[in-house]
């Protein structure tokens, strides 16, 4: 079975696990996640669409604890930051997103509870998917900054990953602002020899401690989402250091509809874009394009 | 004939004297346990105050730095935790009836188990609060063993002797 199949199915409680690993070979290397909602049949998303898990009977809430157990190594306290945000990074880079109650103080989220669903997407990492794309990005043998456009579960963090693996085995210095430690699966992903990862800091901060503290070359960065990370990718900008990031959007154009992204292209921080679309068989296409 | 009954004495004398010297012993090292146990636990609070480490980087480090009596426990807690099949709480009952610290009796062993429903399962300042209760029990349950030792122990070393001489005496 697939490693990256495998490592995500072993988050699941029994008898969950056992259907999941049921899944013919040609499947389980391509799933891109695992959907649990409590009273429904387990399932996994496939190019093709989400196909339910035959043989472990309806979700139910204790097995969704029983995840968070397995996924937060039985230790809550040490992720309570991440399931603020409604997802906890296992070991390996595997993001398990939750869903359930909110419960506040003083109106803002402080933890989740009585989950009702919950989604163990799947990293891996595509050695060679980059190997076409990198030339276009370094014109003049120097990478420039590049910004990965893609919808949620387009391949952006995947691309991101190799890019930095590439650049880093290239001689650049690659400092990695990993706050949800997807990019680097804290260790669990090699991303080269001259790659720097801080993982789960919120990424502004992180950011701006990499720029004083790693004197890098390269900033890289998943997922451009808050006002706050405009002002790191400035401070990057004014310190000469590039930028590698991702933001969600279908293509170019679609950034001048959100405030936060017409911002980002006023900064005139990036010189290229990378469009990211789905082919049909699950493969990922990149193109190209210049940001003006 | 005199001599081999000197020798027999000496015998009665030496064993009922090492059965209150283990005695006291025993004393001493249930009042080691207790505080060898306390100071496991202060460093787990620790960890999860300053650090908010997960419990499996915990274990492993504390399997190593905790005191002698505690680490077989933690290594087979910490073995138990990455095979990865049973829910924590159920880990830290079983390891403590399975290969408990060293020299704990029933009571210890019992606060050590009401642990068992907090620990990684609420944040780190609550899982301290829980921890600092069940280090109050045992340092009050260390504090009377050293008591204990203190007074019994000297008891339980002279009455040995003693009972060794009458004994000799009588069979003399």
């Amino acid at each position: 079975m697939e490693i990256a199949y495998q490592k995500a199915t072993a988050l699941l409680p029994e008898p969950w696990r056992s259907a999941a690993r049921a899944l013919p070979e040609k499947d389980c290397s391509v799933a891109e996640e695992i959907r649990l909602r409590v009273g429904q049949a387990a399932s996994v998303l496939l190019p093709r669409g989400e196909v339910p898990l035959s043989g472990a009977g309806a979700v139910t809430a204790s097995a969704l604890r029983d995840l968070l157990e397995r996924a937060s190594g039985a230790s809550v306290h040490a992720v309570s930051q991440q399931l603020r945000h409604g997802f906890v990074t296992a070991p390996g880079g595997l993001r398990v997103g939750f869903c359930g109650e909110a419960v506040t103080e003083m109106g803002q989220l402080r933890t989740l509870r009585a989950f009702s669903s919950a989604v163990i997407r799947i990293p891996r990492e595509v050695r060679g998917c980059a190997d076409a794309l990198f030339p276009a990005l370094c014109p003049g043998g120097e990478f420039v900054s590049t910004l990965l456009l893609a919808p949620p579960g387009g391949g952006k963090t995947t691309l991101a990953r190799e890019l930095i693996r590439l650049l880093s085995e290239s001689g650049t210095r690659v400092a990695v602002a990993d706050e949800r430690g997807e990019l680097g699966g804290a260790g669990g992903f090699s991303l080269g020899a001259r790659a720097d990862v801080l993982s789960f800091a919120p990424k502004a901060e992180g950011a701006m401690l990499l720029l004083r503290a790693m004197n890098p070359q390269v900033l890289a960065m998943d997922e451009i989402t808050a006002a706050q990370d405009l002002e790191a990718i400035a401070l990057a900008v004014g310190c000469g250091v590039r930028l590698l990031a991702t933001a969600h959007a279908r293509d170019v154009s679609s950034l001048s509809r959100r405030p936060l992204y017409r911002e980002l292209r006023a900064l005139g921080a990036f010189d290229r874009a990378v469009v990211i679309r789905c082919a049909a068989d699950g493969s990922r296409v990149y193109r190209a394009e210049a940001l003006s | 004939m005199t001599a081999l009954r000197l020798l027999g004495a000496a015998c009665v004398v030496f064993g009922c004297a090492m059965r209150g010297f283990f005695a006291a012993r025993g004393l001493r090292q249930r009042a080691e346990a207790l505080l060898s146990v306390c100071e496991t636990l202060e460093m787990l609070k620790s960890e999860l105050s300053e650090l908010c480490a997960p419990l499996p980087e915990i274990l492993s480090r504390l399997k190593t730095e905790a005191p002698d009596p505690c680490r077989n426990w933690l290594a087979a807690l910490e073995a138990q935790l990455s095979a990865g099949d049973v829910r924590f709480a159920e880990l830290w009952r079983e390891t403590l009836n399975s290969c408990p610290p060293g020299g704990l009796d029933g009571e210890a062993l019992h606060q050590l188990a009401l642990l068992a429903p907090s620990l990684g399962r609420y944040d780190a300042p609550e899982q301290c609060c829980a921890i600092e209760r069940c280090l109050r029990a045992l340092r009050e349950a260390h504090s009377r063993a050293t008591e204990r030792a203190r007074t019994q122990g000297r008891l339980y070393s002279g009455l040995g002797v003693a009972a060794g001489l009458l004994l000799a005496i009588v069979l003399l």
